[in-house]
C-alpha cells in the first residue's frame, strides 16, 4: 500500500472516530503511528512465507473508546474502535462497536491477511537441481469485512441483520500435469464470498434462543496460462520417442456456490434446577462450475493410448452438500456447583456431484499395438458421500467443591460413511468405495485442586474405536495432561509447568500405526518490584509417528517415520518507570526432527513519553531462521520501527 | 456402551427428579446488592439502581475517594444507562461491591466492603447477569466454568482491563491463554508455520469459544455450523464433484496442524508423499482410500511432492485425480 492511499484510506478512521465522539463524556484515546523498516538477508520467499512484515507506514495501535450515557449524542452512547497494524502489516484489523442503550448494537470488523508462499523445497520437483523457489507460489491478500446490527437489544424479541464479505485475490504459480509432463502455469485467482444473515434473539420468561437465516454466495474465478519459457515442461527428454512440449496452455475455471442456511437454538430453564437446550443447523450448498481449456503442443496420453498435438476441453459440473445437525442437551443442577449433563447430537451430510467433461484431442494418433481405452468413464462422473455422525454423552461437572473442581464425561460417537465413487476414480478396484462404520467410546476426566496460590490440575482422556475408516485412524488413544502452578499473593513470583502426552495406535495387520506426542513446558515470572518484571520459559516437545506404507515404485513395504524433537527457550525482561518503558525478549527454537531447523528471535520495544500525552516508541524485531540440512531457506530479518504515540 | 450412556442419562433424570420436586435451596445471600443489569431498561432497573434518588444525602459518593476508578468506569459497559449528571452513583458500585455504608462510615475500612475476587466474586457478581447457556456456550458448566482455578475474574478485569483488548480482558488474549495453555501458545510463538496470533488479525478466540462446552463444542463455528477454518478459507468448503475423502469424511486436522507446525503449509508431515502414502497404501484393503497410486517413483523429487501434480488436493470439479 503506498503512502498516499494509506493516508487517504486509513487516517480518515481516527478522524471519523473523533468526530463521532465529539460530544462524548469519556474519551480514552491511544494512537501509535509510525514507520517500519526491513533489513532482510537470505531467502526472501521463506521470510515472506513465515513473517512477511514489510517496509512501510503503519498504524501500530489505535484505540478509542467513548461513552455518553446521558444522551448528549443522540446517535450513540457507546463507541469503541480498535485498530491493529493497519498499513504495511501482513495482518491488519479494525474493529468498531457502537451502541445505544435499548436501541441498537452495531459491530463492524475488517481484517486483511496476506497469504504469501514461495517455499524452496515444497512441492518442488526441481529442488534437486538447485532451482528455487518451488513452482507453487502465491501472493494473495484476503480481506474480510463483517457488520452486524442488532436492534432493540435485551428486549423480548431483538431482531438482527448481518453481512460478511470475504475476498481473496492475487497472483500465483502452479503446475499442470498434461501429456506426461508438468508445465508451469501463471495463475490469477479471485474468490469472493458473501453472506447475508438475518434473524432474531428471543427471551420469554424462562425460554430464550436465537434463529438465524442466512444466504451465502461464493464466486471463484481462476485464470491460468503457460508461464513464459515453460514450454518444455519439467521433464527433459521424450516419451516413447515423442517430445512433450507445450506452445500454449490457457484455462479458465469458474465456480459458483449458493448456500442458504438456518441456525437455531433454544434454551429453556424448565425449573430452577433443570435446563434444556436444543439446537438445529441446516444448510444446502449448490455448486456449479465451468471450465474452458485450450492447449497446443506435443503431448502423450497413456490413459487413452494416444499422442496428440492439442486439447480443447470444456467442463460443466454441479455438486450438492446437504447437511443438517440437531441435538438436545440437558443440565441438571444438583447443587449450586454440581451439574449433571447429558446430550445427544446427530449430524447428517449428503454430498453428491457430477461433471460433464468434453475433451477433444487434436490430431491424435494411437500408440501402435495398444487397445483404445473407453474414455466414457472420464466424460461423465457421479460421486456421492453420505455421512452420519451421532454423539451421545453424559457427564458430571463439579466445578467448585471447596478447593477442588472435577469434570467427567463419557461419550459414544458413531460415524457411518457410504462412499459411491465414479468408476473413473478407481485405479485399482477396492477400498475406493463402500460403507464404513466407526464407533468411538470416550472417557474424559479432569480435575484440579487449588489452595493458597498453588494449583494442581490433571486430565485424562481415553478413546477406543472399534474400526478405522482411514489407515491413520487410531483404535486406541490416550491423552494425559498435568499442570501445576504457584503464585505468591502479590504476584512477586509465579511459576507454572505443564506436561502433556498423547499416544495413539492401531495394531491392525498391514497398518501398525503408532504415534506418540510429548510436550513439556515450564515458565517462571519474577517481579522484585512493581516496575520490573523478569520471565523465562522452557518447553520441549517430541513427536514420533510410525506407520507401514507400500512404496508404489516397487510395492515393497516400508515404514513412514516422522520425528520432531524440539525445544524452545525464551527469556525476557520488562521495566516500566515514569515516562520510560522497555520490554526485551530472546528466544531460540531448535528442532532436531525429520526437518531440522533453528529459529532465533530477538524483540525489543522501548517507549518514552516526552510529554504528558505524547511520546515515541521504538521497536526492533529480529528473526533468524536456518535449516541445518541446507541453506536455500535461511534468512535473517531485522525490522526497525519508530512510532509516534499520542494519548490525549 | 450405548446402554450405559442411556442408563447414565436416565440416572441423571432420576437424580434430577427429586430436585424438581423441591425448591432450590436458598443460597447464602450475596453481599452485593441486586446487580444493575444491562439487560434491563432503566425504567425497570433493579432496586439498587432505582434507589439512587433515595440515597441518604449524608453519605459521600464512592467517587470522592475512588476518583480514578469512577472516571474510568464511566466508559465501562457496566455503566450503561446508569451515569447521572456525570457522576457514577453509589448504587452502581454497590451492585457489585455490596452496601458501602459500613465501609464509608468506617473511614474506608477495606474489611467492610465486598471486593469481588476469585470464584466467590465471580459467582456473586458476574454470574448473576452473565449465566448464559446455549448449545455451544455454558458459562456455568463449560470448559472454563467458574471454579477456584479459573473463573470470570481470572481473565476479565472490571477496573483495570488491558487498554487494547476488548471485553474487559485483564491482559492481551495470547498472554492470558498462555498462563494455562503453554504448549499451544508456544507452538504459535516458536514454530515457523503458524497463524498470526496476537500479531493483528487473529486471536485464540477467533477459533475457540472461551466459554464453550468441552470437546468440539469449544470451537467457534461458522454461521452455517461448520468448523472455524472455513470461515476464512471459504474456497475449501466445496462442495466438489471430486471431493478428497480426507476432508469429506475427516476434517482439516486430518492433514493440518491448526496451531503452529514445523512443516510447510502446517502439514502434519514434512514430506508430502509421506502424508499421502500413510492413507494411500494398499497393504490392507479394509480402509477408505487405501488403493495404491499408479507407478510413482518415490526416489525422484517429483513424486515426493504429490501436490506438484495433484494441485487441487482439497477437491476438484474438473478432474477425478485432482490434477486441476
Amino acid at each position: 500500500m503506498n503512502m498516499k492511499r494509506f493516508v487517504a484510506n486509513w487516517l480518515s478512521l481516527p478522524i471519523l472516530a473523533i468526530a463521532f465522539a465529539a460530544n462524548a463524556q469519556v474519551v480514552p484515546f491511544d494512537l501509535e503511528i509510525g514507520y517500519r523498516w526491513l533489513d532482510l538477508k537470505g531467502d526472501t520467499g521463506m521470510y515472506r512465507t513465515q513473517i512477511n512484515e514489510r517496509d512501510g507506514l503503519l498504524i501500530h495501535n489505535f484505540t478509542l473508546a467513548t461513552s455518553d450515557f446521558e444522551g448528549h449524542n443522540s446517535l450513540t452512547d457507546r463507541f469503541r474502535i480498535d485498530v491493529s497494524d493497519l498499513g504495511s502489516g501482513p495482518a491488519q484489523s479494525v474493529r468498531m462497536e457502537a451502541s445505544r442503550a435499548n436501541a441498537y448494537k452495531l459491530r463492524l470488523g475488517y481484517r486483511s491477511t496476506d497469504a504469501f508462499s514461495a517455499l524452496p523445497a515444497f512441492a518442488n520437483p526441481l529442488f534437486d537441481q538447485g532451482i528455487v523457489p518451488g513452482q507453487h507460489t502465491e501472493d494473495r491478500r484476503r480481506r474480510m469485512f463483517d457488520v452486524d446490527l442488532e436492534l432493540l437489544p435485551d428486549r423480548a424479541i431483538a431482531p438482527f441483520i448481518g453481512f460478511t464479505s470475504n475476498d481473496n485475490r492475487g497472483p500465483g504459480q502452479t503446475t499442470y500435469h498434461l501429456g506426461q509432463d508438468e508445465f508451469l502455469l501463471s495463475q490469477d485467482l479471485h474468490e469472493r464470498d458473501r453472506e447475508i444473515r438475518a434473524g432474531a434473539s428471543f427471551h420469554f420468561a424462562s425460554i430464550s434462543g436465537q434463529l438465524t437465516q442466512g444466504w451465502r454466495s461464493f464466486r471463484g474465478t481462476e485464470s491460468l496460462s503457460l508461464a513464459s519459457g515453460a514450454g518444455n515442461g519439467n521433464e527433459p527428454g521424450n516419451v516413447l520417442g515423442q517430445p512433450v512440449t507445450a506452445t500454449s496452455i490457457t484455462r479458465t475455471d469458474q465456480t459458483h456456490v449458493d448456500t442458504p442456511f438456518t441456525n437455531f437454538f433454544v434454551t429453556g430453564q424448565m425449573t430452577d434446577r433443570v435446563r434444556l437446550i436444543g439446537n438445529y443447523v441446516r444448510f444446502s450448498a449448490d455448486s456449479s462450475g465451468s471450465e474452458a481449456e485450450s492447449s497446443a503442443g506435443s503431448f502423450t496420453s497413456f490413459a487413452i493410448s494416444r499422442f496428440f498435438t492439442g486439447l480443447t476441453e470444456s467442463a460443466t459440473s454441479s455438486a450438492k452438500n446437504k447437511t443438517w445437525r440437531g441435538g438436545l442437551r440437558t443440565e441438571v443442577n444438583l447443587t449450586p456447583h454440581i451439574d449433571l449433563l447429558a446430550g445427544y447430537q446427530r449430524e447428517k451430510r449428503e454430498l453428491d456431484g457430477s461433471a460433464l467433461i468434453n475433451d477433444v484431442f487434436l490430431q491424435s494418433i494411437l500408440f501402435s499395438g495398444f487397445d483404445r481405452k473407453d474414455i466414457a468413464t472420464v466424460l461423465q462422473a457421479t460421486n456421492g458421500i453420505d455421512r452420519t455422525d451421532e454423539v451421545l454423552s453424559a457427564g458430571i461437572s463439579a466445578h467448585a467443591v471447596g478447593p477442588f473442581s472435577f469434570r467427567g464425561e463419557v461419550r459414544e460417537s458413531q460415524q457411518d460413511v457410504t462412499v459411491s465413487p465414479d468408476l473413473s476414480e478407481i485405479v485399482v478396484p477396492g477400498s475406493q468405495s463402500g460403507t464404513f462404520d466407526r464407533r468411538i467410546h470416550t472417557v474424559d476426566l479432569n480435575g484440579a485442586y487449588t489452595h493458597s496460590g498453588f494449583m494442581l490440575g490433571a486430565a485424562v482422556k481415553h478413546d477406543s474405536a472399534d474400526a478405522p475408516i482411514f489407515r491413520t485412524d487410531y483404535r486406541g488413544r490416550n491423552r494425559y495432561r498435568v499442570r501445576a502452578g504457584w503464585m505468591t499473593p502479590k504476584k512477586l513470583f509465579r511459576a507454572g509447568v505443564t506436561a502433556e502426552r498423547t499416544n495413539q495406535s492401531n495394531d491392525d495387520p498391514g497398518i501398525g500405526y503408532d504415534s506418540k506426542l510429548r510436550q513439556y513446558s515450564g515458565e517462571i515470572e519474577v517481579s522484585p518490584i512493581e516496575a520490573l518484571h523478569f520471565r523465562g520459559s522452557l518447553s520441549q516437545f517430541r513427536a514420533d509417528s510410525n506407520i507401514s506404507i507400500r512404496f508404489p515404485q516397487n510395492f515393497t513395504i516400508g515404514q513412514s517415520v516422522q520425528t520432531e524433537d524440539g525445544n524452545a527457550r525464551e527469556g525476557g525482561v520488562s521495566y516500566l518507570k515514569g515516562p520510560f518503558s522497555i520490554d526485551a525478549s530472546l528466544s531460540r527454537f531448535h528442532n532436531r526432527g525429520t526437518l531440522p531447523f533453528n529459529i532465533d528471535r530477538h524483540k525489543v520495544r522501548a517507549t518514552w513519553d516526552f510529554k504528558n500525552k505524547t511520546g515515541l516508541a521504538a521497536e526492533l524485531d529480529r528473526d533468524k531462521y536456518d535449516e541445518t540440512s541446507g541453506f536455500f531457506s535461511d534468512f535473517n530479518a531485522t525490522r526497525y520501527g519508530l512510532y509516534f504515540r499520542w494519548r490525549p | 456402551m450405548r446402554s450405559h450412556l442411556i442408563g447414565a442419562l436416565a440416572l441423571a433424570v432420576l437424580l434430577g427428579l427429586p430436585a424438581l420436586a423441591q425448591e432450590k435451596p436458598p443460597e447464602k445471600p450475596p453481599e452485593p446488592a441486586a446487580p444493575v443489569t444491562q439487560t434491563t431498561p432503566p425504567a425497570t432497573a433493579p432496586a439498587a439502581a432505582s434507589a439512587t434518588p433515595a440515597e441518604p444525602a449524608a453519605l459521600p459518593a464512592c467517587s470522592d475517594c475512588h476518583a480514578d476508578q469512577a472516571k474510568a468506569f464511566a466508559a465501562n459497559a457496566h455503566a450503561h444507562g446508569q451515569i447521572k449528571k456525570g457522576e457514577v452513583p453509589n448504587a452502581l458500585c454497590e451492585s457489585c461491591h455490596g452496601d458501602g455504608k459500613a465501609h464509608i462510615e468506617g473511614g474506608g475500612d477495606k474489611e467492610k466492603i465486598f471486593k469481588p475476587a476469585g470464584l466467590l466474586g465471580s459467582n456473586k457478581t458476574c454470574m448473576s447477569c452473565h449465566d448464559i447457556s446455549n448449545d455451544r456456550i455454558s458459562r456455568h458448566a463449560g470448559m472454563h466454568a467458574n471454579s477456584a482455578v479459573v473463573n470470570c475474574l481470572t481473565c476479565h478485569s472490571i477496573h483495570s482491563s488491558e487498554a487494547h483488548a476488548p471485553h474487559l480482558l485483564a491482559k492481551k488474549q495470547l498472554t492470558l491463554c498462555d498462563s494455562c495453555h503453554m504448549t499451544q501458545v508456544s507452538s504459535f510463538r516458536n514454530k515457523p508455520y503458524a497463524h498470526r496470533i496476537g500479531r493483528g488479525g487473529m486471536e485464540c478466540s477467533s477459533c475457540h469459544e472461551p466459554h464453550g462446552r468441552p470437546g468440539a463444542a469449544s470451537l467457534r463455528t461458522t454461521s452455517a455450523g461448520e468448523l472455524p477454518c472455513l470461515g476464512c478459507h471459504a474456497d475449501k468448503r466445496g462442495p466438489f464433484v471430486f471431493q478428497h475423502g480426507a476432508i469429506a469424511v475427516g476434517d482439516c486436522m486430518t492433514c493440518h496442524e491448526p496451531h503452529g507446525s514445523s512443516n510447510p503449509k502446517r502439514l502434519k508431515r514434512s514430506t508430502v508423499s509421506q502424508l499421502c502414502l500413510e492413507c494411500h497404501s494398499p497393504i490392507s484393503g479394509t480402509t477408505l482410500g487405501s488403493q495404491p497410486p499408479s507407478f510413482h517413483n518415490l526416489t525422484l523429487a517429483r513424486y515426493q511432492n504429490c501436490t506438484t501434480c495433484h494441485v487441487a488436493i482439497h477437491g476438484s470439479n474438473r478432474d477425478p485425480q485432482l490434477l486441476k
